[in-house]
């Protein structure tokens, strides 16, 4: 009796962990096609229909061999002949079913001129193709070293050619990219992608990513240089893991110490200077509050001076600096640094940036 | 003792949650006709290996202002063999196209001027499943030609009926309808030897119900097409960016 209730328990764990276990829906085009990604994708069947291990016997036995195939658009009808319909089941119809193989390839062009593909990248900010994502900390734990396989891009800035090495990798500090809540409240409806809300104060208006050189003193994000000017100062900040790190700053511009020489990296957020470039441009965070905008980093006034802040959602800026990646969301392209993400708009006919809000969908 | 309550309460809840997934099968309603018409046209679907279409597509779009609008989209396509696709749209969301050659597809946007390319599975029906499930693309009609289509619908919808004969435009055509919770969707197969859809609608129920309603055009059957017309070739400026995949 005991060994009998026991089996009872296994068998019904059994089941209940088979149904537990069954996959999720998943929506294609309008609706599924658990049918044509083999039976798999749905757990709804009618009860005149065969159960869903008889249907998963359906594929290969049968099965025309690949040679005999024509290449047809789709790989050929494929039918549950298992259906419990009132058709005759002498119907021994032959219909071509795989769609993984392919026949009439022989045509097949191979040599392409433009071999590059597209990095794909998703929120978590894991990047794959082209991209390889060191995540190994290089200085603290909200740093991200990011090597970038794009060949060496040569900029011209006013006649000055300046070689941005983007072989190199580029640190992209995440904790300077976070994105605060802005403080209006928004009478647009978000733009809605891949559960998430994209939500700004201005219509979607896109105009090309053209990185902005911001004078002679500005170097972008990567940039080596062996030494640097006199005029440097040392900027020390207190990172989020209480660790002291150590900035050379000047005009604008914070450089890193390497080995080789000091490499130019984002405005450290908690920083703070006594003077910021004269062409940094005020910018509106909300009706009592401004920041000043140079060079990507926006910076907050206070009696010792300027202090690095993050960037604030809503906030228009009239340009961005090297480093971004133009980024397509669904019909939308974004410019990218990090977690900011910044919205082509037009403003008074000018091209303008908004940084976006994003909200998960709950 | 306690043991076998656990063991007759659990039993008695797997009895119950399985009888109630049994009772939610037998709740569909197919309709034989109906089947018979779909099977018959992805039977011809399945024996093309090329075909060019338009379709015009009327869709319900909710506007900054929170109303319904209809908006309108054209789109042109050719498919050749299992593994070439070409498609150019134009509409409210923009000027594109896609062009798949087997190995890459690339998703160009006439009005930005910039394009990504991805690698792709080597089947056309597989490369456009895939796209749409990692990075929400919608293709215009591709329902239609996933290869279970028939089984598709019995998959997804409770209600499958042949609604009749009908005549649009002096054309006759057979009307299947297919409805569950969230759906209604209706197709009118040309009665006029080649079994090919000629219309389709969608009607997404809920508060705010939305419909979806498209027309053929010129459809070509077995049309010469040269691989040429599914390789991609950057127009001057055109630039390669990065795409962002669902969660």
């Amino acid at each position: 009796m005991k060994k009998a209730a026991s089996n009872i328990f296994s068998i019904s764990f059994f089941i209940l962990l088979l149904t537990l276990m069954a996959p999720v829906e998943m929506e294609a085009q309008r609706f599924g096609h658990g049918a044509s990604r083999g039976g798999g994708g749905r757990t709804m069947r009618s009860t005149p229909r065969p159960s869903t291990s008889n249907r998963s016997t359906r594929p290969s036995t049968s099965r025309p061999s690949t040679s005999n195939r024509k290449s047809t658009i789709n790989g050929g009808h494929q039918r549950n002949n298992n259906r419990s319909y009132s058709k005759p089941s002498t119907s021994n119809r032959t219909t071509n079913r795989n769609t993984n193989n392919r026949a009439g390839v022989e045509n097949k062009k191979t040599d392409r001129s433009n071999n590059r593909t597209s990095n794909v990248k998703d929120r978590s900010g894991n990047r794959t193709n082209n991209r390889n994502v060191d995540r190994s900390n290089t200085r603290n734990s909200n740093n991200r070293t990011t090597n970038r396989n794009s060949n060496n891009r040569n900029v011209d800035r006013s006649n000055r050619n300046i070689n941005i090495d983007n072989s190199r990798n580029v640190t992209i500090n995440q904790r300077n990219t976070y994105v605060r809540a802005g403080y209006r409240p928004y009478v647009r409806p978000p733009y809605v992608w891949g559960g998430f809300r994209y939500y700004c104060h201005y219509p979607y208006f896109y105009h090309p990513y053209r990185p902005f050189y911001w004078g002679p003193y500005y170097h972008p994000w990567g940039y080596f240089v062996a030494t640097i000017a006199t005029t440097a100062i040392i900027v020390s900040i207190v990172n989020d893991s209480n660790e002291k790190e150590e900035y050379h700053y000047d005009e604008g511009t914070y450089y890193v110490k390497t080995e080789d020489g000091y490499e130019v990296v984002q405005a450290p957020v908690g920083a703070t200077v006594e003077e910021i470039p004269k062409s940094a441009e005020k910018v509106e965070i909300n009706e009592t509050t401004n920041n000043y905008y140079y060079g990507g980093a926006f910076y907050e006034k206070n009696a010792e001076g300027y202090t690095v802040v993050p960037a604030t959602a809503g906030t228009i800026v009239p340009a961005l600096p090297e480093g971004g990646e133009e980024v397509k969301i669904g019909d939308q392209t974004y410019v990218v640094f990090g977690e900011t993400y910044y919205q082509p708009i037009q403003v008074d006919g000018k091209d303008m940036y908004e940084i976006v809000e994003i909200k998960e969908e709950s | 003792m306690k043991k076998k309550h656990l063991i007759l309460a659990l039993s008695v809840f797997l009895i119950f949650g399985l009888s109630n997934h049994v009772h939610s099968q037998s709740d569909k309603d197919i309709d034989q006709v109906a089947v018979d018409i779909l099977d018959k046209m992805s039977d011809v679907i399945g024996e093309i290996e090329s075909c060019a279409f338009q379709l015009v597509k009327d869709e319900d779009f909710i506007n900054d202002d929170g109303m319904v609008e209809r908006r309108r989209t054209h789109t042109t396509s050719y498919f050749k063999g299992p593994d070439r696709f070409a498609i150019r749209s134009r509409g409210h969301k923009g000027n594109k196209g896609y062009w798949y050659n087997g190995e890459t597809l690339t998703y160009y946007s006439f009005d930005e001027n910039n394009y990504v390319v991805l690698p792709t599975p080597n089947t056309s029906m597989a490369t456009i499943d895939s796209l749409h499930v990692t990075f929400g693309m919608r293709f215009p009609a591709a329902d239609l030609f996933y290869p279970s289509f028939t089984d598709d619908v019995i998959d997804a919808f409770d209600r499958v009926k042949f609604a009749g004969m009908k005549q649009v435009d002096g054309k006759d055509y057979f009307h299947v309808v297919a409805e569950n919770r969230q759906l209604i969707f209706q197709l009118w197969i040309g009665n006029d030897g080649f079994y090919m859809p000629q219309m389709y609608a969608y009607t997404i129920k809920g508060d705010q119900p939305r419909s979806v309603s498209a027309t053929f055009k010129a459809w070509e059957l077995g049309v010469e097409l040269p691989n040429p017309m599914f390789e991609f070739t950057p127009p001057d400026g055109a630039r390669l960016i990065s795409i962002m995949a669902q969660e």
